[in-house]
């Protein structure tokens, strides 16, 4: 797999800050980490972060994503081909907008998609909306 | 997921209420008016936002400039009723506001109207608010165990009270989350995240919510975490959003 790639891929994301990559020696493998983030380059700091994940051995069988929200940032972990991705996203952004940003750049890096910020809203307007005039259970106009 | 309704239609509303009581999940508010909204919503934000444009969309979305004024609604997906009459218009203003995520004409099945709000937070960047601080556990717990998929739980606090609300495995979910409180507290010292207030442990098929907050006692270690276990199937941000719901 080539981290570079997914952590680059990964930051193109909507309210994706900072991405890096590990192995599970704390090694770092990829980074685009912010200046204010430099402690992430220090083994002590990543291999507890790296730890969290495995606190939760004895709970659940697999953590695939592990998501600390803070109040000026969230840091996400997740196992991905053998190497631990971290992300720091805004906030406010959702698991589910998460998973999803992960399939986008996995698909990216398989060359699925081009490597482009993705526009937020989905198409517009609705193609399977019934055309107007149209009579269905629950109308309102 | 939160649906808000803006409409001058009580029938609409009446009917969207149906449509979204059959589902789990998912709360409804409705508001006569883009100023009662913005008012309104100022604590809890909406994860999408319908508005029933009526003429507003003709006149060029004058009632929504208070919505995409809001601060606190910047970032909501936005979905437009408009009447087919004023398909143009619509275009334009969705062209010109990305925060419309989908045009819908008027008349339409309020079923259908009801799916797409749920596609659209699925997918976009619905927001959730942190648990605040301070924080009274009790109801906080017992919104989470009302919740469906619920498990598990459990309340613990640095201060070596005794657990509550204890279950099984809960009881390792709480040690794992105290370690985790731990090593946040040290990580948020040297990495400019802010306190931690809240995590999600996601296995697949279930996943764990920790919610954390001080209790205004005066002792800056009385720190009060408590978590539950739910079924994957569920949403854990439905869940965050239900416990700060069950503060209020």
């Amino acid at each position: 797999m080539n981290h570079a790639a997914l952590v680059r891929n990964l930051c193109t994301l909507p309210g994706v800050r900072a991405a890096a990559a590990f192995d599970p020696t704390g090694a770092c493998l990829a980074s685009s980490l912010p200046g204010g983030y430099a402690a992430l380059r220090s083994e002590p700091v990543v291999l507890q972060l790296l730890s969290l994940s495995k606190a939760f051995d004895g709970v659940f069988d697999k953590v695939r994503f592990l998501t600390l929200r803070c109040a000026e940032a969230q840091l996400v972990l997740a196992a991905v081909g053998g190497a631990q991705l971290v992300l720091i996203t805004d906030p406010f952004l959702t698991l589910r907008a998460i998973r999803a940003g992960f399939q986008t750049a996995l698909e990216m890096q398989a060359g699925a998609a081009p490597p482009t910020r993705p526009s937020p809203p989905p198409a517009r307007p609705d193609p399977q909306a019934p055309p107007a005039g149209r009579t269905n259970l629950g109308i309102w106009d | 997921m939160r649906v808000a309704l803006v409409s001058g239609s009580p029938l609409l509303a009446q009917t969207m209420q149906q449509s979204v009581a059959r589902r789990s999940g998912v709360a409804f508010a409705h508001y006569p008016d883009c100023g009662g909204l913005v008012q309104a919503t100022a604590g809890s934000i909406p994860s999408v936002i319908v508005c029933d444009a009526g003429s507003d969309a003709e006149a060029g979305g004058v009632a929504l400039q208070m919505i995409w004024a809001a601060p606190h609604l910047a970032g909501v997906p936005l979905v437009l009723l408009y009447p087919s009459a004023a398909e143009a218009r619509a275009n334009a203003l969705a062209a010109a506001h990305p925060q419309i995520a989908l045009l819908l004409a008027k008349p339409c099945a309020v079923d259908r109207l009801v799916d797409a709000c749920f596609r659209i937070a699925a997918s976009a960047r619905a927001t959730v608010v942190p648990v605040p601080a301070p924080v009274d556990p009790a109801p906080l717990l017992s919104a989470a165990a009302r919740r469906d998929g619920f498990r598990e739980g459990f309340e613990w606090t640095r201060m070596s009270e005794p657990v509550r609300f204890e279950g099984g495995r809960a009881a390792a979910f709480s040690d794992a989350c105290a370690y985790v409180l731990g090593v946040a507290d040290g990580l948020s010292r040297q990495l400019p995240t802010g306190a931690l207030t809240g995590l999600v442990v996601s296995a697949g098929a279930e996943f764990g919510v920790m919610f954390s907050g001080r209790v205004e006692s005066g002792e800056p270690d009385d720190f009060h975490v408590l978590g539950a276990l739910f079924e994957g199937r569920v949403d854990p941000d439905e869940i965050l959003w239900a416990s700060v719901e069950g503060l209020s």
